[in-house]
């Protein structure tokens, strides 16, 4: 007898933080990760809440959209 | 076609899953994917191949009945999962018999429990197992992969003469009987149950079939207190004299979408049930249980986590051994007990090792006393299958002392001086007076803060620590920092994100959002859920 399918839906649902559709991509795409892994450095499990891209080391992007109010986080703009 | 299975479940057992919806969602924002030149327009997934979703599990044979559960044929006054918040994890799907059949077959096909590996879990809350057409198929199945104990909780309808002897055929099994009164007139109207014979009547057949069974009780306060506390000490003594394994009073609660409105003085009727329970102790040889245990603790014991027993299992090798209710453990086996846990956990080796013989030294009357617990010795209610200790019953699990050497490990790991430590009403007192007695916590440099945030998410009169979502922590921890001192270390019980193991609320939110949002390092300190 063949197996019960498990199935999900797809939805697309949600507001994106950037505006940029391949630069959200990337942004969710971190965002998915890191709620599921923690990075390490070594053994030294490390804090991950911004990235950059390789083509434009200057600046910075948040990945979780809540941080923008907090202390401590870094501004969008270049360093 | 089967139903499609709920992310937010997914989010909560096997994030995994929901890590692939999101990512083919995001995918799908900024490509079209094709098929022989043309686009394919995708709007679902399905998982390939499930034994790419097996994982280690304890295979307790509800991970495959539980998906029975899903209706319920009683309507109770006080059903906890009436007043379920929308954005819980733990819906239910709505689908038909046949295709929740298919599913647990497909969940026993991956069912090892000698490799102690299974399917992820997707249970929502669990209603009435039994009512399944299903059901009995089900456990028939599970019998030829495993001799654990069946653990069924049930409403009590269905327990016929005629189911009962089909049970009996299963064993081992355990019943937990919704009970609630043995008042045909009370029952109805608590349970809205049209034949509350049924239920009442069972208790003499199981022991008849050699069945051991819990009698559950909500004490809720329909009528009268007074009405109520007569009700419960009959039911108490309907199930004494059936030789209940255990009499389990669950005091009630509601959360806000259950009622808006206070619908009674929770302290009044919770220490009013305790105060009656510890009398009916007295004179009743079933041993009697409330939950949570540790409301009773804090309203009656000056000093926690004592190994004091407060009932026997009858017929137990505890029972036949001369044990008394009020004796403190002092010695198992010539080890000294410095806690509840502690005498706990020996007594589970024990009932699992070769030894059929212990020696016990107790503190009765002010008075140390020897006595020989012989193992072999036992009849019903009491079974080596079922029972987890030689049949010694204490007031729930206590709290065990290894957490401070986690709480430690997490404080130097992070060289925190100011940590703010979050509990819950029922855990400060006991954490507080075992944070005060342990040697670890000696410098002098160290502040700890332990506070307990209020339950928003489910609200009305919930204040369960296990309760507590990632959004009540972010709420409290907000609240807390206004005009305070922020502390550099913020620790968190892991109880309240055990569910399946990824550190995921009951919406199934991550705990790290909470970090994210306060701005101060979180660390989950490695706890179990406190269920009793």
């Amino acid at each position: 007898m063949a197996d019960y399918i498990f199935r999900y839906k797809l939805d697309g649902k949600k507001e994106p933080v950037y505006q940029d559709p391949l630069l959200e991509m990337i942004r969710a795409q971190m965002e998915n990760i890191l709620n599921i892994i923690i990075p390490l450095e070594g053994q030294r499990e490390v804090k991950i809440d911004g990235f950059k891209l390789l083509r434009d080391r200057r600046t910075v992007y948040k990945i979780f959209p809540q941080e923008q109010e907090t202390p401590n986080f870094f501004e969008e703009h270049p360093l | 076609m089967s139903s499609f299975q709920d992310i937010k479940n997914a989010s909560l057992y096997e994030p995994r899953i929901e890590f692939i919806k999101k990512q083919l969602d995001s995918l799908l924002s900024v490509i079209d994917l094709e098929k022989d030149g043309e686009v394919v327009e995708v709007d679902s997934f399905r998982l390939k191949n499930l034994r790419h979703w097996v994982s280690p599990s304890p295979c307790d044979p509800i991970e495959v009945f539980g998906y029975a559960g899903t209706r319920c044929d009683c309507a109770c006054l006080f059903c906890c999962n009436r007043g379920n918040p929308p954005s819980s994890a733990l819906g239910n799907l709505r689908r038909p018999p046949g295709e929740e059949f298919e599913e647990m077959r497909t969940r026993m096909n991956y069912f090892f429990p000698r490799a102690g590996t299974c399917l992820f879990p997707s249970l929502g809350d669990i209603y009435e197992v039994m009512l399944h057409p299903h059901f009995l198929e089900v456990l028939r199945l599970l019998r030829e992969k495993t001799s654990k104990v069946f653990r069924i909780t049930t409403n009590g309808k269905t327990l016929t003469p005629e189911a009962i002897s089909q049970l009996a055929e299963l064993k081992p099994i355990y019943l937990y009987i919704s009970l609630n009164s043995v008042s045909h007139a009370r029952r109805r109207r608590l349970m809205k149950d049209k034949n509350p014979q049924i239920a009442i009547q069972s208790l003499p057949l199981l022991k008849d079939a050699g069945i051991p069974y819990s009698v559950v009780i909500v004490p809720w306060p329909l009528g009268s207190l007074a009405e109520m506390l007569d009700d419960l000490s009959s039911t108490v003594a309907h199930a004494d004299l059936n030789d209940c394994h255990l009499v389990e009073i669950n005091l009630p609660g509601y959360t806000r979408y259950f009622s808006p409105e206070k619908l009674y003085d929770l302290d009044d009727v919770w220490s009013r049930t305790v105060s009656c329970v510890r009398t009916l102790r007295e004179k009743t040889g079933s041993p009697i249980v409330v939950m949570p245990s540790m409301y009773e603790e804090n309203l009656y014991e000056g000093r926690k986590n004592l190994p004091e027993i407060i009932g026997l299992v009858k017929n137990s090798p505890a029972a036949m051994s001369g044990l008394n209710k009020g004796d403190l453990i002092l010695k198992i086996g010539g080890i000294t007990i410095a806690s509840r846990p502690q005498a706990r956990d020996l007594l589970s080796v024990l009932q699992r090792s070769e030894n059929r013989e212990a020696s016990l030294t107790v503190e009765r009357d002010g008075h140390a006393l020897e006595l020989s617990l012989n193992l072999e010795v036992f009849s019903y209610p009491y079974s080596r299958e079922t029972d987890n200790h030689p049949g010694i019953i204490f007031m729930g699990t206590g709290l065990r002392m290894s957490y401070l050497e986690g709480l430690k490990e997490i404080i130097d790991s992070h060289k925190a001086k100011h940590v703010l430590f979050l509990s819950s009403t029922l855990v400060k007192p006991t954490f507080e007076q075992c944070l005060a007695e342990s040697h670890l916590f000696g410098d002098r440099e160290l502040r700890i803060d332990v506070e307990v945030p209020r339950n928003n998410f489910f609200g009305g009169d919930v204040f369960m620590g296990d309760l507590l979502v990632v959004q009540d922590f972010i709420d409290f921890i907000k609240e807390y920092l206004e005009g305070k001192e922020r502390p550099d270390l913020i620790v968190i019980p892991s109880s309240p994100f055990n569910l399946g193991g990824w550190g995921r609320d009951l919406t199934g939110r991550v705990y790290l959002d909470i970090g994210r949002e306060v701005g101060i390092p979180v660390e989950l300190l490695e706890c179990s859920t406190i269920f009793d």
